[in-house]
């Protein structure tokens, strides 16, 4: 059972007791759904600081808006949407302020040049560190549908509505994913580099 | 299938065909052709890790301090909500009080006394009636 699954079935009854005021529901609700949601925030945002604030404002407002769930979709989809729109917010406000540092720094930036291929450094047990830094370097629809395509195996009907996209659009994203991630891993096997042109 | 159609099709195929456990032309592929098999395996080993190093990642905080924190902040707010409508009305009347030049949106008439205007609150709010310098124009604010 993927993860997603595990937790739609353990808060299964603590939302709606949570809803009626059981603040004891309620805590445990948040204390289940903490891990879940910044595991997604980091997927969003990169780093484990803007994670753990990302995950503590969709905190709040679980703790605030969830009478507004009315449990016409699964829980966790919900919970994906919240996870969302405070990781876009995030995402904004960190453009914004990015925004003002790319006018101070460009000179520096424009010294530095451009950043390497993190799977030139691979080394075999560091390859979960590069691939994941691989993966962090995708746009971020398209680790958004990776991660919830082949990482967690979420259909991609659900995952399209999760995200307010069309199935097709989902799929062409995820494609793209894949082509990228796999194409820059199998660039260091100089063996099948040779076997491409048979 | 040659192994130039296999690799392109590999960077985009289910994992489950670069396993080579199904039926489809390239997992047949997969299956007969060692180059090909260890690039399949080699990307289903790095998507294994980036699965488990996601899987591994934990927040810092722990959960209990993060639905305190998410408690402290929702208390905070409730707190200063009910603040809200009076900074707003202290505010409004003061901008109007000291506005020194009204904007005229008739062109004046002889003045007519305005009449006083009674309102009464609904239950368990307050209300401020605030008289501007143009007659056609009360203010009214429930809070």
């Amino acid at each position: 059972m993927s993860d997603t699954r595990q937790l739609e079935t353990a808060v299964a009854d603590l939302v709606p007791r949570a809803q009626a005021g059981d603040a004891a529901a309620r805590d445990e609700l948040l204390r289940r759904c903490h891990g879940r949601v910044y595991r997604w925030a980091l997927v969003h945002t990169g780093d484990s600081d803007d994670a753990d604030d990302v995950a503590q404002e969709v905190l709040l407002r679980l703790h605030r808006y969830l009478g507004r769930y009315s449990g016409r979709s699964r829980f966790t989809t919900w919970l994906y949407q919240v996870t969302r729109n405070a990781a876009l917010g995030w995402r904004r406000r960190l453009t914004s302020r990015l925004r003002v540092t790319r006018e101070l720094t460009a000179e520096r930036v424009g010294e530095t040049g451009g950043t390497s291929d993190p799977m030139e450094r691979l080394h075999g047990s560091q390859i979960a560190e590069v691939v994941t830094a691989l993966f962090h370097r995708l746009p971020a629809r398209q680790r958004e549908v990776f991660n919830l395509a082949d990482i967690e195996g979420v259909a991609l009907v659900e995952i399209a509505e999760r995200m307010g996209l069309d199935p097709g659009t989902v799929r062409a994203h995820l494609f793209r994913a894949r082509r990228t991630l796999r194409a820059r891993i199998l660039a260091h096997h100089p063996e099948l580099a040779e076997e491409r042109g048979r | 299938m040659n192994c130039r159609a296999a690799l392109d099709l590999m960077l985009e195929t289910e994992p489950a065909d670069l396993a080579g456990k199904t039926d489809s032309e390239l997992s047949r592929h997969i299956q007969g052709c060692a180059p090909c098999r260890a690039g399949a395996q080699r990307i289903l080993e790095a998507e294994g890790s980036l699965r488990e190093a996601l899987a591994a990642a934990a927040p810092r905080r722990t959960a209990a301090e993060a639905v305190q924190l998410a408690g402290q902040r929702q208390k905070r707010t409730r707190r200063l909500w009910p603040l809200v409508p009076l900074a707003a009305a202290a505010g409004l009347a003061g901008l109007i009080l000291t506005r020194r030049h009204p904007i005229e949106l008739v062109p004046a008439a002889s003045p007519t006394p305005s009449p006083r205007i009674a309102v009464t609150a609904p239950p368990g709010r307050s209300v401020a009636v605030l008289q501007t310098d143009n007659p056609d124009v009360v203010v009214i604010w429930f809070f």
